[in-house]
């Protein structure tokens, strides 16, 4: 076993192909929000949400007739997230290590984070042998936004959307963001100190932990306040 | 088990009180017991078997290939598949990509260097077998899974065996291609035992009234009113901290004390599971006789 493995190579110079753009830009999030709700006619619910070029469209369907179990003592809830094709998802992956997003996958989590979220949220109990279903497209991404950034967004557009549709929820809630370079959290509150949802990638458990949870809800206060004068606004304006 | 709306609200009430008092009288930081099995596939590097006393099982298989990347990220594949779903069904995929997120983040990649240029690339393909009947009427969903998988990617890890490396490990100046020794006596651990580094857990934990129910049971998970997997590594809360529906029930918000008192919880009872898996690793496996 003395063959010369080495001429099976190419030349030991050599280096991989790098373009000057595959760096994701920098994160900076501007935090003004433009929201507009029942622009879609035939769902129950419907929301516009755009931050700093995302535009996220929710449309809540239900509760409708559900047919797919004998009896069910409660409603069902899905949810289906859409991202539009062609959205720069570069920027989509862990913050940390470079995962290269599979879309699928990208998909599945934020649907089953979801699905926890918002079944925390609405009274399914008062909708026996129902369903309801919450479809949330992704028209257009800013690039520098992150998976979690994203997250946040997508959330208070479904919040928005579920006021809008009327279904009985226990209250109007809003997620909060905080981020860094090295870590980011999501908080989704429903009300002060009740976290429906928590996502979060801290490698350490310690006060910035806890600090980033303060910061969190500050946001999401900031946020149901901004979310409660609109909604105020345009039920006045229909009167 | 299909629960009527009378057997979840008594449940319920027993398991949300001060006292709780849980369907198979566990302590609130009580595992049920698991048995576990490494190093039974004959041709995969390392492999698991983990299962449940309620028939679930959980087996876990980790391939190595040589290849040569500079994308660290790339060096660890995940892939979930269970039983009666679909490949491409959001339970598999978001298993998947929690199992492969959490791994890759919390994972040493310089146990997995071969040379300046070569790495070994790991498969880890997981199964799970025996899913309840009931699956599909019931309102419990698969995902308190993650724990049981978790535990067995754990032990495919640690009993993972890679082949000898012959050549140089020095291939900065000179290109060579990694060679290895034929003879699977000389392989090595791919989690060298004097390695400090140690592969993550994932705990899945149940949150209901002021209680943290470690490791929930299926009917107790109807009754949950949220719940969180929490990510362990070596004594440390790690990421992913991240809530999952484990029902499809009506839930409820969760306080800031509730969400500390379960990484505590976790945090406490990390070690002795640890300890537990360890303790299977090193009981020696009768390599094909006493599991066929």
């Amino acid at each position: 076993m003395n063959a010369d493995r080495r001429r099976n190579l190419g030349p030991a110079n050599v280096r991989p192909l790098v373009f000057a753009e595959s760096k994701p830009p920098a994160q900076h999030t501007n935090p003004k929000i433009f929201l507009e709700t029942g622009l879609i006619q035939n769902c129950s619910g419907s929301s516009y949400l755009e931050n700093d070029k995302t535009i996220i469209i929710t449309s809540i369907y239900g509760p409708r007739p559900n047919f797919t179990r004998s009896f069910n003592d409660q409603a069902s809830l899905k949810v289906s997230v859409e991202l539009s094709k062609f959205l720069p998802l570069d920027n989509l992956k862990d913050n940390r290590k470079n995962i290269t997003p599979d879309k699928e996958r990208l998909i599945a989590s934020l649907e089953s984070f979801m699905l926890s979220n918002f079944q925390s949220l609405i009274l399914l109990q008062n909708y026996p042998k129902s369903s309801i279903e919450i479809f949330v497209q992704v028209v257009a991404l800013n690039p520098a936004h992150s998976l979690v950034y994203t997250l946040k967004n997508i959330i208070n557009g479904v919040s928005v959307a579920l006021v809008d549709s009327g279904l009985n929820i226990r209250s109007v809630a809003s997620c909060g963001y905080s981020g860094s370079t090295d870590h980011e959290m999501a908080v989704n509150f429903s009300g002060q100190d009740e976290i429906l949802g928590i996502w979060s990638d801290f490698t350490a458990f310690d006060e910035s932990f806890d600090s980033a949870i303060d910061t969190c809800e500050k946001d999401s206060v900031q946020l149901r306040k901004e979310i409660n004068g609109y909604l105020l606004q345009k039920a006045t304006a229909k009167q | 088990m299909v629960l009527s709306t009378a057997e979840k609200s008594y449940i319920y009430d027993s398991l949300a009180g001060e006292n709780s008092t849980r369907t198979d009288s566990r302590k609130n930081n009580e595992f049920r017991p698991l048995k576990a099995v490494c190093s039974f596939v004959p041709n995969c590097n390392g492999s698991s078997r983990v299962y449940n006393p309620d028939g679930i099982e959980c087996i876990t298989s980790v391939k190595a290939k040589v290849i040569r990347t500079k994308e660290l990220s790339d060096l660890i594949n995940v892939d979930v598949d269970v039983e009666g779903q679909r490949d491409n069904s959001t339970l598999c995929l978001s298993l998947s990509a929690m199992i492969q997120r959490a791994l890759v983040n919390n994972f040493d990649f310089e146990v997995l260097r071969l040379t300046d240029k070569y790495y070994f690339q790991l498969y880890v393909d997981i199964l799970v077998l025996s899913v309840p009947g009931d699956f599909k009427n019931s309102s419990y969903t698969l995902y308190s899974l993650l724990s049981l998988i978790s535990m067995g990617t754990y032990l495919a890890l640690k009993s993972a065996k890679l082949p000898l490396l012959t050549s140089t490990t020095n291939d900065r100046e000179i290109e060579e291609e990694p060679s290895f020794a034929d003879d699977w006596e000389l392989a090595t651990d791919l989690i060298p035992a004097e390695s400090k580094f140690q592969p993550m857990l994932i705990f899945v934990v149940g949150l209901v009234g002021s209680n943290v129910l470690v490791d929930p049971s299926l009917d107790e998970e109807e009754v949950l009113e949220s719940g969180l997997c929490i990510g362990y590594c070596q004594g440390n809360i790690v990421a992913p901290i991240q809530s999952v529906a484990l029902s499809t029930a009506d839930g409820k918000a969760f306080n800031r004390k509730l969400l500390t008192k379960a990484l505590e919880t976790v945090k406490q009872i990390g070690q002795p599971v640890v300890e537990a898996l360890e303790s299977i690793l090193n009981t020696e496996v009768d390599e094909y006789g006493s599991f066929f």
